[in-house]
């Protein structure tokens, strides 16, 4: 499903030169919940943006569902992520002036989907994670676990294969935390999607199958937990 | 698809509503102003031709003298403006010599003096200035006096000598009506006929002055007043069905020339030339002052995108992370620059129309003075190319204004755009 051949990324932050992942290797299969741990500025995020086609790296190939995605242009990328790959961010990253409803028709909207079919299949995945009678309701309305859980449906619209999270319960407290994480979990399990957690805490990280530990650029250990 | 991205448009708009009023009102004065001045000037064009319609373009004007020496220095278009002036101090001229060249159908004679004149309402003496009319002018250029339409009384006739027509308003001043009588030049005269009161200074085309306060006798009854027979102020001169108008002057030229009476003439297509001439320029000047202030409003249109861009970089980063392309992005900051242009070119073109209607109504008024008065009715006209143009135009200034920001945001690398805070 994830193929990370000897990935290398390097970038700008003002003067300095940030050596993000130094010759990341890593396998994914279908259907794995794999959390991806390490301390802030080991390369995790960065490593979820090159697998999740929103960052190209320097070195190294990228392979998602058999597909090289190192070599895409920008706009293949953009559309390979479209229809491949949900996001759910830490910061939820909801469109301020759009209600819950039309941040999850978004990304259909991008992908020519017709409206109808649009609002049933957004209204649809709202109640799914239990947002039935907040449709209407912008982000600023929504508590940070609704917000979050609007991300995730979002994330799910265009039936992509592979979800990635990237400290999904970051801004949220103990109990909604849990209720994302359950979400996301029965998503692996009921719906057979491959999921990568990207986070810090090792509670989250117990949630999955197999935790992968990287520092400063670099994959460490690939430990099994069980659950 | 077009559509979502449309409403998706509109709701940047919506969002920040003050900035947007103001961006608007940027194109809004900018498209007023384009409308106004082209439905003003269209206007003027479309007044003047039908003016010199109506005077008709087989008409000659034939005032007495050469040009005076200081202005035959002068462009040649000024030089015939000083006709409409009527600034002639007329000289006796042998009109019959013109009756006789085969191209010609008619020949009117008009003589103007200043005259001293009592009347029952008149405290004293009035010093006013009364027009003669030959008969050729009332018979032979009717279309001239299709203004001339009596409220009491009657015309001119045959034999008449010491009558008068007055405008309705001196008619008021002198306190007279039809059948009685005032003294022009210690003469008595009958008063025939007035005239009915014309609103917008009456269609008397070309005669000097106010048909309102306008005293006219036949030209026999001024030369007898005034002595000097056969003095004319501006001759009337109609070329025949099918002549060369231009020839047609030429030859009065030379035929006056000829008799020791040089004259000046002109034609009405000249006069429509000059004045349509006179209009291009000033409306070329109107137009580059609109441009300019639409031109200030498309830099606000840049100005605002640019900012919203920067306030979005955030948003587009998500879009971009949910699957939007480069094209998509692009769209959408054209389609809100060119809203935002489109709706100050809606508001523009409802405030231009107002503005150009209320602005032909002051410019009719305000002609009626000076030397040109009382020839003008005017009004703004709007064609339809004028308004699907404004609109069009502004749409299209508003897109082209969004190009560079909307490129800007289209560019942005979706991690950096996630990333910004």
């Amino acid at each position: 499903m994830v193929e990370l051949v000897e990935a290398v990324k390097t970038y700008k932050l003002g003067k300095t030169e940030v050596r993000a992942l130094r010759g990341v290797s890593l396998s994914v299969k279908e259907g794995e919940f794999v959390a991806i741990m390490g301390p802030s500025g080991s390369g995790k995020s960065t490593l979820l943006h090159v697998i999740g086609c929103l960052d190209r790296p320097d070195q190294g190939r990228v392979y998602l569902n058999g597909q090289e995605v190192s070599g895409l242009s920008e706009d293949r990328l953009a559309e390979f992520r479209g229809k491949f790959v949900g996001f759910v961010f830490q910061t939820f990253n909801l469109v301020p002036t759009l209600s819950a409803l039309e941040n999850v028709e978004l990304p259909m909207t991008f992908q020519g989907v017709p409206r109808k079919r649009r609002l049933a299949l957004a209204r649809e995945l709202l109640v799914q994670v239990g947002l039935g009678e907040r449709l209407r309701h912008r982000p600023a309305e929504l508590s940070g676990g609704e917000r979050q859980r609007v991300a995730i449906a979002r994330a799910l619209v265009n039936d992509p294969k592979l979800i990635l999270a990237d400290e999904p319960t970051g801004n949220l407290d103990s109990v909604s935390g849990a209720q994302v994480m359950e979400l996301l979990k029965g998503l692996n399990e009921e719906q057979d999607k491959t999921l990568i957690v990207v986070t810090h805490d090792p509670e989250i990280a117990s949630y999955a199958g197999r935790t992968v530990h990287i520092r400063d650029g670099r994959i460490q250990e690939v430990a099994e937990v069980q659950t | 698809m077009i559509l979502d991205f449309i409403r998706m448009s509109w709701r940047g708009i919506k969002t920040r509503k003050a900035r947007s009023t103001l961006t608007v009102l940027g194109i809004v004065i900018g498209v007023a102003a384009v409308v106004a001045l082209i439905a003003i000037a269209q206007g003027m064009q479309a007044t003047m031709e039908r003016e010199f319609e109506a005077i008709g373009y087989d008409t000659v004007f034939v005032i007495p003298g050469e040009a005076p020496q200081g202005m035959q220095a002068m462009p040649d278009r000024m030089r015939r403006l000083a006709f409409f002036g009527g600034g002639s101090e007329g000289a006796v001229l042998d009109l019959s010599r013109l009756k006789g060249l085969p191209q010609v159908e008619a020949v009117g004679a008009i003589r103007t003096e200043t005259a001293i004149i009592t009347a029952p309402g008149l405290e004293g003496q009035g010093f006013l200035r009364v027009t003669g009319l030959s008969s050729g002018i009332t018979q032979g250029f009717p279309s001239y006096f299709s203004g001339f339409s009596l409220a009491g009384g009657r015309g001119f006739g045959e034999g008449d000598e010491f009558v008068v027509i007055l405008g309705p308003k001196v008619a008021e001043d002198f306190g007279v009506s039809v059948g009685d009588r005032i003294t022009i030049e210690n003469k008595e005269v009958e008063v025939i006929g007035i005239l009915e009161e014309s609103e917008d200074g009456g269609m008397q085309r070309g005669l000097p002055g106010d048909p309102n306060y306008g005293i006219y006798l036949p030209i026999a009854a001024v030369d007898s007043l005034f002595g000097e027979p056969g003095k004319v102020s501006l001759a009337l001169v109609k070329a025949a069905e099918g002549a060369d108008v231009k020839r047609v002057s030429q030859l009065v030229e030379q035929a006056m020339a000829t008799a020791g009476t040089p004259v000046t003439t002109t034609t009405v297509q000249e006069m429509a030339e000059m004045a349509t001439r006179m209009l291009s320029s000033v409306q070329a000047v109107l137009a580059a002052i609109a441009a300019i202030s639409l031109l200030v409003g498309a830099i606000g249109i840049m100005n605002t995108m640019y900012t919203a861009v920067l306030e979005r970089v955030r948003e587009i980063g998500i879009m971009k992370a949910v699957g939007a392309k480069k094209k998509h992005i692009l769209s959408l900051f054209l389609l809100e620059s060119g809203l935002v242009g489109l709706i100050g070119g809606v508001l523009g073109v409802i405030v231009g129309v107002a503005l150009a209607s209320v602005a032909g109504r002051l410019i009719s008024g305000s002609m009626n003075v000076g030397p040109m008065a009382g020839g003008f009715s005017f009004s703004a006209v709007f064609p339809a190319e004028l308004i699907v143009g404004a609109l069009a135009l502004s749409f299209g200034l508003g897109a082209l204004a969004g190009v560079w920001p909307a490129q800007r945001a289209a560019r942005l690398s979706p991690v950096e755009a996630l990333r910004y805070e």
